[in-house]
């Protein structure tokens, strides 16, 4: 009797609570393994960080012994510090041009991919192959560099194509900024591995009963694109934005910067690296709120 | 162009066939417009490839032709030598070879698995229930895309040895169920899950736990096994960073990663023959799992259970 009692008063205050605090209460069961994670390897860190940018000291066998010093380590880092800032505003506007090419391109190519054809298995693999190389293995880094070299070469010391179009009348920047273009064509199509990746995933999302739907209402391809391929495709647009301008931040060369000046040379430099990587973040994280709060107004979502 | 001019010709007298399939499904694509798309194709194929390319043929090419000036980028004479003193030179290590293996796929395909697991466990409540904090944790998750790993080194270094985790497995796997990196792409697939569909499962009588692993699973599936080639490879290059959580004697470094990564230049040029073979190497083991996994990102979406 006891038994029944207490199994039934157990199930009564779960079944007491409303639906809401169920679906919390689960919510939170299924978030508990990666909160531990999350806590311990991003807020911790966070947290310590901040601590760090605030000091100006040395880690003494594994105690951060410093002393606090206030802002003078960003103000340094705004105001004496040569290459800082100026290497932070090439990252944003690097990430500005090479982005939205990147978004193209890697939106175009997956479409291609996504259609039947013979030897798909093949071409998916061959456009796969740049988030394999994009590790650091040396063999590659000289082969990128020596076909990145003759591309550009090729088409960038055409000067006299450049002398005509500018004397034609084209403001040089427009020019410049083209050429620019050209000659890292190689380095922006290359890292747009994910994002074919997750534009493919994303259209094999896409329910082929809406194609068929307007194929018997006789849309054409150019229609059947802008009315159902794109909005359904635009969750995966601000995913990808925000995967090109992460990884846009992380390969630019204001983070070696940090990389180096915490690392290497005197460990008395850790809370002058902490103070750069937090205004690093601010800026990444700014220019992410801003783009993204301005696609994410054009994005269309199912139900 | 006369070439050209035959192709075209066969391929209209293959229209006219009753059973002629086009090369593109259920489109009216011009003749012109597949010769167009698929030269695109090939050549921004060759540009992907190109490394690959060049990558093989200096694996097989034996040390006189290694250094020639200018540089040749097919072999002329293959040799399988780089490899063999590939393996020679591993065989002769502190540690047996079988024990990076070991350690590597361990690392590598637990770490994965359970970051997959854990991730979309996370992921199902993130986006398709509100509950007191969930917004604070999406947030988070973009946050922690951006965040710079330089400054994290050094406190997670003291969190591992704290939890006692040094220079075991765990010290390179736990961080990394932590990652974002999948959990953000299957959270917005789930996003675009029909609520209706949940809603029809909770009538029935699914519990969540139930919810996830038969519904929402299966339909995000594409995005699981695209989370996973991406968690997998990150897992496999990840030469660097975490390194510093355990000694490279005791014997967690992937061999094979560390002497890609780099020894062109430290070992000295009698070493370049056998970086490209060992770049060759911890390239394929990737291949392979997507070739694997990539079939499954063909063949799911169809027939799930999006019509309403």
């Amino acid at each position: 009797m006891k038994n029944k009692n207490a199994k039934a008063s157990k199930g009564l205050s779960y079944k007491r609570l409303s639906f809401e605090k169920k679906t919390a209460f689960w919510g939170v069961l299924f978030l508990l393994p990666w909160l531990f994670g999350l806590i311990f390897f991003f807020l911790k860190p966070l947290l310590m960080m901040v601590w760090y940018s605030l000091c100006s000291g040395e880690f003494v066998k594994g105690v951060y012994k410093g002393k606090f010093v206030g802002l003078d380590n960003f103000k340094y880092a705004l105001t004496v510090d040569a290459d800082f800032s100026r290497q932070l505003i090439t990252a944003v506007t690097e990430m500005l041009t090479n982005v939205p090419i990147q978004i193209f391109v890697s939106l175009f190519i997956a479409i291609l991919l996504n259609g039947e054809y013979k030897g798909r298995g093949f071409f998916r693999a061959i456009f796969f192959i740049p988030i394999i190389l994009a590790t650091g293995i040396t063999t590659v880094e000289l082969a990128e560099t020596a076909l990145n070299e003759q591309v550009s070469e090729s088409v960038v010391s055409a000067e006299w194509l450049i002398e005509l179009v500018q004397s034609s009348g084209i403001p040089t920047q427009l020019t410049s900024l083209i050429s620019g273009y050209i000659s890292n064509i190689f380095d922006v199509v290359t890292t747009a591995g994910v994002q074919i990746l997750i534009f493919l995933s994303g259209l094999q999302a896409i329910s082929p009963t809406l194609y068929e739907v307007a194929q018997l209402e006789g849309c054409s391809a150019f229609e059947t694109f802008c009315k159902i391929t794109l909005p359904m495709i635009s969750p995966m647009i601000v995913v990808c934005l925000v995967y090109s301008i992460a990884e846009s931040f992380a390969s630019a060369t204001v983070t070696e910067t940090i990389y180096d000046v915490t690392y290497a040379g005197q460990p008395a430099f850790y809370g002058y690296g902490a103070a750069m990587s937090m205004i690093y973040f601010v800026v990444a994280v700014g220019c992410i709120g801003i783009i993204v709060g301005i696609v994410s107004k054009g994005v269309f979502y199912y139900d | 162009m006369n070439a050209i001019t035959k192709l075209y010709t066969w391929y209209m007298s293959r229209k006219k066939t009753k059973d002629f399939k086009p090369f593109v499904k259920k489109s009216k694509r011009s003749f012109w417009g597949n010769v167009i798309l698929g030269g695109f194709l090939l050549g921004l194929g060759f540009l992907f490839f190109f490394p690959v390319l060049y990558m093989l043929s200096q694996s097989l090419k034996p040390m006189n032709e290694m250094f020639i000036f200018p540089p040749k980028i097919l072999v002329q004479e293959p040799t399988l030598d780089n490899y063999r003193d590939f393996f020679n030179v591993l065989a002769n290590t502190v540690v047996p070879f079988t024990r990076y293996l070991f350690n590597s796929l361990l690392v590598v395909v637990v770490g994965s698995v359970l970051h997959i697991v854990v991730a979309s466990l996370c992921a199902y409540p993130l986006s398709k229930y509100k509950f007191p904090g969930s917004k604070i944790i999406n947030q988070l998750i973009v946050y922690s895309l951006m965040f710079n790993s330089a400054v994290t080194m050094i406190p997670n270094f003291l969190t591992i040895s704290k939890l006692g985790l040094l220079d075991t497995q765990a010290a390179i796997i736990i961080p990394g169920l932590a990652s974002t990196l999948g959990l953000y792409l299957m959270k917005n697939f789930m996003e675009q899950i029909p609520d209706s569909l949940l809603e029809a499962a909770q009538i029935d009588g699914a519990g969540y736990v139930r919810i996830h692993f038969r519904i929402v699973m299966p339909i995000v599936k594409p995005a699981l096994v695209t989370a996973f080639i991406l968690v997998f490879q990150s897992f496999w290059t990840n030469t660097g960073d975490k390194y510093i959580y355990t000694e490279a004697e005791k014997g967690f470094a992937y061999m094979v990663g560390q002497l890609s990564n780099g020894k062109v230049s430290g070992l000295g040029s009698s070493y370049a023959g056998i970086s490209a073979a060992s770049a060759v190497i911890m390239f394929a083991v990737p291949l392979v799992v997507f070739l694997i996994m990539q079939n499954n990102v063909v063949s799911t979406m169809a027939t799930s259970g999006m019509k309403e």
